[in-house]
């Protein structure tokens, strides 16, 4: 049924969300098998970052906050099949999203990769930050509120550019409506 | 209508708007930095249509896959409606 499909490497980006209440073996589990994954299909992982713990847009599951991990890895179309079915399947992941980054094909032997960057980082300590009562607020965890931390940030949007509008198009779906 | 067409339209429509990323050689549109993408969005967390920012099309094809994108990742809001 399915084609053959020949190993081209190309690079990916894989963004995935950890609910609060995971554990940190369950955060290096996943770390694990996506580890297995890549080697079992002679990828490389290039970057991973833990982005920390995120006030998220709207609630997940009934969680409010996420933990976010970006990864950047060489894969080919098998592995990344291999890898979102894992992943969906992996209860502490609220979401995953996997983009590919670039459409050119790379030769994952030929690649250089630094070891420390391509490490996954422990949760432990945003776990211990997220327990303890006086946390203080992570980095770019404040992203429902940061209009009111920045308020000059609002200034330079397009929107007023314009205040009259043509009346002519008065056809088009308008995506000012206030529907509800 | 008046002989300069443009005038005209200069006076009526106001200054002609452009496109922030042809402009603009450091704006870049990233699904994982929604501080850039919030500036295309309404309060209610909507996608502003180009004809109001002025973003071509081509950019505004980028944006609209880059908010998609951000908004599966809950980084922006499908909505916000002030109910919780």
């Amino acid at each position: 049924m399915h084609a053959f499909v020949p190993k081209r490497h190309r690079e990916y980006e894989l963004i995935y969300v950890l609910s609060p209440t995971t554990t940190p073996a369950g955060a290096t589990r996943i770390a694990d098998f996506i580890t297995e994954v890549v080697g079992a299909h002679e990828g490389k992982i290039i970057k991973v970052d833990l982005w920390g713990i995120r006030t998220l847009a709207y609630r997940i599951h009934g969680f409010r906050q996420g933990i976010y991990y970006f990864m950047r890895f060489i894969g080919t179309q098998g592995m990344v099949e291999e890898l979102e079915r894992r992943l969906r399947i992996s209860e502490p992941v609220l979401r995953f999203l996997n983009v590919k980054a670039s459409d050119r094909l790379v030769d994952p032997a030929s690649y250089q990769v630094n070891e420390e960057e391509a490490k996954f980082t422990p949760i432990d300590e945003i776990l211990a930050r997220l327990a303890s009562p006086e946390a203080e607020v992570p980095e770019g965890a404040a992203l429902e509120g940061e209009d009111e931390a920045h308020p000059d940030k609002t200034d330079d949007r397009p929107v007023a550019v314009v205040p009259d509008v043509p009346k002519d198009d008065s056809d088009d779906d308008d995506e000012e409506d206030d529907e509800d | 209508m008046p002989k300069d067409k443009r005038a005209f339209y200069r006076r009526k429509f106001g200054r002609k708007k452009v496109c922030k990323f042809c402009v603009q050689s450091d704006a870049s549109i990233d699904y994982k930095n929604p501080d850039s993408l919030r500036h295309f969005l309404t309060d209610r967390g909507k996608i502003i249509p180009r004809r109001i920012t002025g973003n071509c099309s081509k950019h505004q094809r980028a944006l609209t896959l880059a908010i998609k994108r951000a908004r599966h990742l809950a980084l922006v809001p499908f909505t916000v409606t002030g109910r919780d």
